[in-house]
């Protein structure tokens, strides 16, 4: 109660100079980090205010409308990107307010909320031709795969739409050479599939 | 009643003494040492050495606690560093880091102090597996657009002209490998009216940067 006269004078300042407090009901700013929204689609919200677009690739967000100081902030996000994996089908999950980010009192600028977007993978296939004895290991640069004989194809890690993939033989079964067709290029939502040739032993 | 307050006084005394190291009290240095995967780290302190050995706790990580064979006296400095394996042409100290990896002091942890002075002695390092870059040649590079990938979470490198106009005859990925990890250079997007591919781009990662892939550009028959 000792706050109030101090309250009621800056809420005073604030209805005599609207511009100074930045034009919104309160003079604290809300915002943060956004990882992994690679494409349109996911909409903020604070305190269940004015939705927030997050524009394809951007990376940090503040909203515009401002928050009273000491006032508290909630921000949920209220629809994703339709490339992003939610957790339960048809659900707008798929980018998630990082636990014990989303909420708090507004005492000064809010930087520190994080929105985390977990993108949907498609499958990375090698098709391997030919008869190979053992030995022969591919790799997607880190993602490290020994064929073995009997295999006539390979699952790779699954990798999110639009990444790029770059598929090569690592080591050839001895007295063999395998090659790689049409090793790299990007994920589509279909899945991709790279042929993997190996010469006669 | 005078009497037994001053027995009572003087056995607090003593109990007192004892208790804050009136007599010879020795401090046992020592610590954690996280993320050790290969051994030895040999840490020294005060003409002493102790080779620690990877070791995992009950969650699977790397995690060893070591102490020197000798206690220190109360009040003597201690500053435990890793073991020098001699100086390089300037007179820098070159330490030897356990194979393939890199150490560093834990943070918050005080590897430097006297015996005595911090209730516990937590002298800890923490140890991450070495990363080296990887790159190579490129010959005959003449249009724009090449762009080379290492898999899909190595990142990607783009061997576009200089502000002269010359084509690179070089590249390295800005991103490391980490040791014993698999990379694989592919070409992802071929230069304009060229046709370029890709010799010795696969192989894991030792302990040196990889400068032998060769790229290999020709025009395209026209």
């Amino acid at each position: 109660m000792i706050r109030s006269p101090l309250r009621a004078g800056i809420a005073l300042a604030c209805a005599l100079s609207l511009s100074a407090c930045g034009g919104g009901s309160g003079d604290v700013y809300v915002g943060g980090t956004v990882v992994g929204a690679t494409k349109a689609g996911l909409v903020l919200t604070n305190n269940d205010g004015k939705p927030l677009e997050i524009t394809a690739g951007q990376t940090s967000f503040v909203f515009p409308d401002l928050v009273e100081t000491d006032a508290s902030y909630n921000v949920k996000v209220v629809a994703s990107p339709d490339n992003t994996q939610p957790s339960t089908p048809g659900g707008t999950d798929g980018c998630k307010v990082a636990p014990g980010t989303g909420t708090g009192k507004a005492v000064f600028t809010i930087s520190t909320v994080l929105v985390v977007c977990t993108l949907k993978t498609y499958p990375l296939t090698a098709r391997i031709n030919g008869a190979h004895a053992a030995g022969l290991e591919i790799v997607n640069g880190a993602d490290h795969k020994v064929v073995q004989p009997g295999d006539t194809t390979v699952a790779l890690t699954p990798i999110a739409e639009d990444a790029v993939y770059g598929v090569t033989v690592l080591a050839s079964p001895p007295g063999q050479t395998c090659t790689v067709a049409n090793g790299s290029g990007k994920m589509t939502t279909a899945g991709q599939t790279v042929d993997v040739n190996c010469t006669a032993p | 009643m005078k009497k037994s307050i001053l027995a009572l006084c003087a056995l607090t005394l003593a109990a007192g003494l004892s208790a804050c190291g009136g007599g010879t009290s020795n401090y046992t240095i020592g610590g954690t040492v996280y993320g050790l995967e290969y051994g030895p780290l040999v840490l020294t302190t005060n003409g002493m050495e102790v080779a620690i050995e990877p070791a995992k706790d009950s969650k699977g990580n790397f995690v060893t606690t070591y102490a020197f064979p000798q206690q220190l006296e109360y009040g003597t400095a201690y500053n435990v560093v890793l073991k020098q394996a001699g100086t390089d042409a300037n007179g820098a100290i070159i330490y030897q880091y356990p194979p393939h990896q890199v150490c560093g002091v834990t943070a918050n942890s005080r590897t430097s102090d006297t015996a005595g002075r911090l209730a516990t002695i937590d002298a800890s390092y923490t140890c991450t597996l070495a990363s080296h870059a990887i790159g190579g040649t490129v010959n005959g590079l003449a249009g724009d657009g090449l762009v080379l990938t290492n898999g899909s979470t190595g990142g990607t490198v783009t061997l576009a002209k200089d502000t002269n106009g010359v084509y690179p005859t070089s590249f390295t990925f800005a991103s490391l490998v980490t040791y014993n990890q698999t990379f694989g250079v592919t070409v992802l997007t071929q230069p304009a009216g060229q046709t370029c591919t890709v010799a010795g781009g696969a192989g894991t990662m030792h302990d040196d940067p990889v400068s032998s892939i060769v790229v290999n550009c020709a025009n395209n028959p026209t």
